[in-house]
């Protein structure tokens, strides 16, 4: 019998593709840094011909650029439509990935990292953890700094921002959560960053391709196809 | 109008609305007593429900992974297995059974999510191997008699 398989979703220490095998109808692939070290003989075109989504939970330390160097994205970036990178990578971004910089959703952990400043040059922001209570008081240091290089930046290149769904409403979350949704809501309209709301990943095993992205990309590419045909 | 006299694809479209359409850790216990009870309804929710009931499977220990077998087999629902979540905390062996298991039975799984949380060294001994024709596959290292080879 044969599997074919649309989705994968490798976090473990034990993946190993020391065999070249291929995944003809894979479409999304999340990979995180343990399962990354073994996956070098995966991430090639000719394996994963179908692949359109790809999500890197946990990629962003120096010792995982080894990682990426040895899987050799490069020959399988242009095919893709939308990747999924930790914005802690951003300041090590490689540059064969920043010229896919459009098409890439940044995870920003909100809670227990340092906000860099190069975070608002990203196009696509999914801000994690902000919606929890039990992280409330880093977050009250963490946000107030993201709203103000979102504000001091002009112009931004920041387009969208995904928020948890729970933040739509900042009434009923806990005050300092609430002056702190405001004001970042407030802000993204005031940059025109657009707002999108949406369930997140909160274990490894929940589905870190974010859904929303995928369809937007999606409607901006025939978007700009469109206009390309009307040019013609 | 009563709700049984409702059109097959309206009810569907009910159901189908009330349970989150894909697999989350924050919403899996209630998607899966949601369905189960949908089903105790009637035949005609049971028909739309049982589906989606099946349609993912959570293993995170070996009971998991027995009960999920058992049912899919008394149901004949292992053509309705799409996604297979496996979350190894206590036994490799769970991650090596479910794919075994499934590799023979589930012809329409598409969604594959491993997640192994043993220690490093204790993972020493166990690879997981994709394999060419079920794309999944699960060996000892160490003891090459437990490669899964009835997975074609």
């Amino acid at each position: 019998m044969r599997i074919d398989l649309e989705t994968l979703q490798l976090v473990s220490r034990g993946f190993d593709s020391s065999a070249s095998y291929t995944f003809s109808r894979l479409v999304n692939l999340t990979i995180d840094d343990l399962a990354l070290k073994n996956a070098s003989r995966l991430l090639r075109p000719a394996c994963l011909p179908s692949l359109r989504h790809l999500a890197l939970p946990g990629v962003w330390a120096e010792m995982d650029l080894k990682s990426l160097k040895k899987a050799h994205l490069e020959a399988l970036l242009p095919q893709l439509e939308t990747i999924t990178l930790e914005a802690a990578l951003f300041q090590l971004l490689p540059v064969y990935l920043f010229q896919y910089i459009d098409r890439t959703l940044f995870n920003f952990n909100a809670c227990g990292y340092a906000t860099p400043g190069s975070i608002v040059e990203v196009c696509h922001l999914r801000v994690r953890e902000f919606n929890s209570q039990s992280f409330a008081f880093e977050m009250i240091e963490t946000i107030p700094e993201l709203v103000s290089l979102i504000r001091r930046r002009n112009p931004i290149n920041l387009r969208s921002i995904y928020l948890h769904p729970s933040l739509r409403n900042p009434a009923n979350l806990i005050d300092e959560l609430s002056d702190l949704t405001i004001d970042l809501l407030e802000v993204c309209q005031e940059k025109g960053v657009e707002v999108i709301y949406e369930i997140q990943p909160e274990t490894t095993v929940d589905p870190w391709i974010s859904d929303e992205f995928c369809k937007r990309s999606r409607m901006q590419r025939e978007a700009e196809g469109r206009t390309v045909m009307k040019r013609c | 109008m009563s709700f049984p006299s409702l059109p097959p694809e309206l009810v569907r479209q009910i159901i189908e609305s009330s349970v989150p359409s894909s697999f989350h850790s924050t919403t899996k216990k209630e998607r899966q007593a949601t369905l189960r009870s949908l089903c105790l309804v009637s035949q005609l929710f049971q028909s739309i429900a049982q589906p989606l009931l099946f349609r993912t499977i959570f293993v995170n220990s070996p009971g998991d992974l027995a009960c999920a077998l058992a049912s899919a087999r008394a149901k004949e629902a292992y053509g309705m297995i799409e996604t297979l979540v496996v979350e190894d905390k206590h036994e490799i062996w769970t991650a090596t059974s479910a794919a075994k298991k499934l590799s023979l039975h589930a012809s329409n799984l598409r969604t594959l999510i491993l997640h192994f949380t043993r220690p490093k060294s204790q993972f020493r001994a166990y690879a997981i191997h994709l394999h060419p024709r079920t794309c999944f596959a699960f060996r000892n290292v160490s003891d090459p008699s437990t490669e899964s080879s009835d997975c074609e």
